[in-house]
């Protein structure tokens, strides 16, 4: 038998599990949301004032940065996992992930800049 | 419907000069072990009574000999000699043309087609004969046989090998007891013999295989319970 | 002149320590209903002996002959011959250490079903008699206990093949659960601390190759998140 050295359980995993899923609600609720926005605009439905106005609203902002943080903590959780499964170097693995932490918060960040900016 | 003879505590047990006894340190439970409850008969399945009540029993006398003998006694310096010349006489000699009357594959389908004609449910006196005469003349052959493969890293023929000289043995001492035993009992049900005769064979027996003949001893059934009455064996009927 | 099976094995000597190669075989279709099993045996009695595979019982309880048989994963015992497409391309299972021709080193299989701690138990004293369980009890078991540690599941899970190191595996999995849905079992809590672990456990991603490959047509997909599913009970 060979001898192997166990080093158990990290006790930790849930939470990525349970936000991957939690986002993945958040994302099949609101992501409808601006493509319905989109097939109004294009049969003519609303016009640029009115999109501009809908975009405008504060529960409109509110929901749209609900959007943003579910989208990038959704993406972040499932590029992670993709980045344990093939890159197998710790030291890879942690510096890639820690890029991809920088590169989507400063993408959310200026993302959620614009949002607020409007009309502001 | 056989197994290695032991006594109540799961130790295998031998008949020395002054009588039985037992083999210190070395224990049969299960499908391997016979400790004489069923009688000379085992059909049926004593599966249950050997997990539940001896092999507990056989555990308990395990951790107490351990208690009282912590360490392993020492080794006969050439104890390991004998395994290695028996794995090394297999690789030593191959098969190199391949000829497969003297493979192990067909030499154990000859002995279990004999086993099959000669051995299986209903059984003579003649018939037996001639399948002790066959099965030893197979047995002779045994010696002859080859592997073809000489591969020293998970060697399943060699396995295969080793397992069939132990089934050849089996088979031998088997047959011998069979045709030696002249009544029907259990399983053995001979057509020229129907009835079971229990003044003369209410017993074991004991097979061994000593300069390459089969030796028949036998023991008697222990049919005394430790705490309650016995009560006499009777014509199993169905 | 019966018919002819045609067979493509997968063969590796480590003494010679050359490449791993595929070899053909012709074997005679011997009777109707013929496994795969009967034709490997054929092979190694008739033809060569030095084919090396793991076999035993014979009728897929033992779970020692689990092979990749044309690409899927299952018990070569009992595998018909008459469903495959020839010629059989037989090979060992995916992901594993071939020791030798078709068999693989189990090692870390087994010590993976070891680090769930595959025994009851308790912390109740022992009770005069048996520990007891209702028929409703006991069924909860059925689907788990049928598990014959093949090893076809957990080698043809993606997951396991990038991550097997750390990943336990459907097959080990099932087995955790098992005993997690066990009424006699008092150690949920520390089964469950033991197995909440980002890659011992939520590497499972649903892909469900375990439950096509589980020749005993078990599901361990539904088992990993029944044990998912109780972590989640006691968190929120």
């Amino acid at each position: 038998m060979k001898l192997v050295k166990d080093p158990g359980s990290a006790r930790s995993g849930f939470k990525d599990w349970y936000l991957q899923r939690l986002s993945a609600v958040v994302l099949a609720v609101l992501l409808p949301l601006p493509l319905a926005l989109l097939v109004m605009v294009y049969t003519g439905q609303v016009d640029q004032f009115g999109l501009l106005d809908i975009i405008d609203h504060f529960v409109s902002r509110l929901l749209h940065t609900l959007l943003i943080i579910a989208l990038i903590i959704h993406a972040y959780m499932g590029l992670k996992v993709m980045i344990e499964d093939y890159v197998p170097i710790i030291g890879w693995r942690v510096s890639l992930i820690g890029a991809m932490l920088v590169v989507m918060s400063g993408f959310g960040i200026w993302w959620l800049a614009i949002i607020w900016a409007w009309g502001g | 419907m056989g197994g290695i003879p032991t006594n109540r505590f799961g130790e295998v047990v031998y008949n020395g000069p002054e009588g039985e006894r037992s083999c210190a340190g070395l224990y049969a439970i299960g499908e391997a072990a016979c400790v004489s409850v069923h009688g000379a008969n085992r059909l049926g399945g004593n599966s249950l009574l050997e997990i539940i009540v001896f092999g507990r029993a056989c555990g308990n006398q395990v951790m107490k000999r351990l208690k009282q003998h912590r360490y392993h006694p020492a080794l006969d310096k050439d104890c390991w000699q004998k395994g290695v010349e028996r794995v090394e006489s297999w690789l030593g000699e191959l098969n190199r043309s391949g000829g497969s009357d003297c493979n192990i594959a067909n030499i154990r389908l000859r002995m279990q087609t004999i086993m099959q004609e000669h051995f299986s449910v209903y059984r003579t006196d003649e018939v037996m004969r001639e399948g002790v005469q066959r099965l030893e003349t197979l047995a002779a052959e045994l010696p002859e046989a080859r592997l073809s493969d000489g591969n020293r890293i998970f060697n399943t023929e060699l396995i295969e090998a080793m397992e069939l000289e132990n089934l050849m043995s089996l088979a031998r001492v088997t047959a011998a007891g069979a045709l030696a035993r002249i009544e029907s009992r259990g399983a053995h049900a001979r057509d020229d013999y129907p009835d079971r005769d229990d003044t003369v064979w209410m017993k074991h027996t004991l097979a061994s295989i000593r300069d390459e003949h089969v030796k028949l001893d036998y023991k008697p059934v222990r049919v005394r319970p430790m705490t309650v009455e016995s009560f006499p064996p009777r014509k199993r009927v169905y | 002149m019966s018919e002819m099976i045609a067979l493509s094995v997968f063969r590796y000597d480590p003494e010679q320590g050359d490449k791993p190669a595929m070899q053909a075989y012709k074997v005679p279709m011997s009777k109707p209903g013929m496994k795969l099993l009967d034709a490997l045996n054929y092979i190694k009695w008739e033809l060569d002996g030095s084919l090396t595979y793991r076999r035993s019982c014979g009728e897929g309880v033992c779970g020692s002959d689990g092979l990749n048989i044309n690409g899927v994963n299952g018990l070569a015992c009992i595998t018909p011959i008459a469903g495959l497409k020839q010629p059989i391309h037989v090979r060992p299972l995916p992901s594993m250490q071939v020791i030798r021709d078709l068999v693989v080193d189990m090692d870390h299989f087994f010590d993976q079903y070891r680090q769930i701690q595959p025994w009851l138990k308790t912390e109740t004293p022992t009770p005069e008699h048996e520990r007891l369980q209702s028929p409703e009890q006991r069924a909860e078991l059925d689907g788990s206990y049928e598990c014959i540690l093949c090893g076809c599941c957990t080698t043809s899970c993606p997951s396991w093949w990038w991550n097997g190191d750390r990943f336990l595996g459907p097959a080990a999995l099932l087995q955790a659960n098992r005993w997690i849905v066990d009424s006699r079992d008092e150690a949920m809590g520390e089964r469950l601390d033991q197995l909440e672990d980002s890659f011992r456990l939520y590497r499972c991603h649903q892909i469900m190759n375990c439950m096509e490959a589980c020749p005993k047509e078990l599901n361990p997909t539904a088992a990993i998140d029944n044990i998912k599913r109780k972590i989640l009970a006691r968190k929120s």
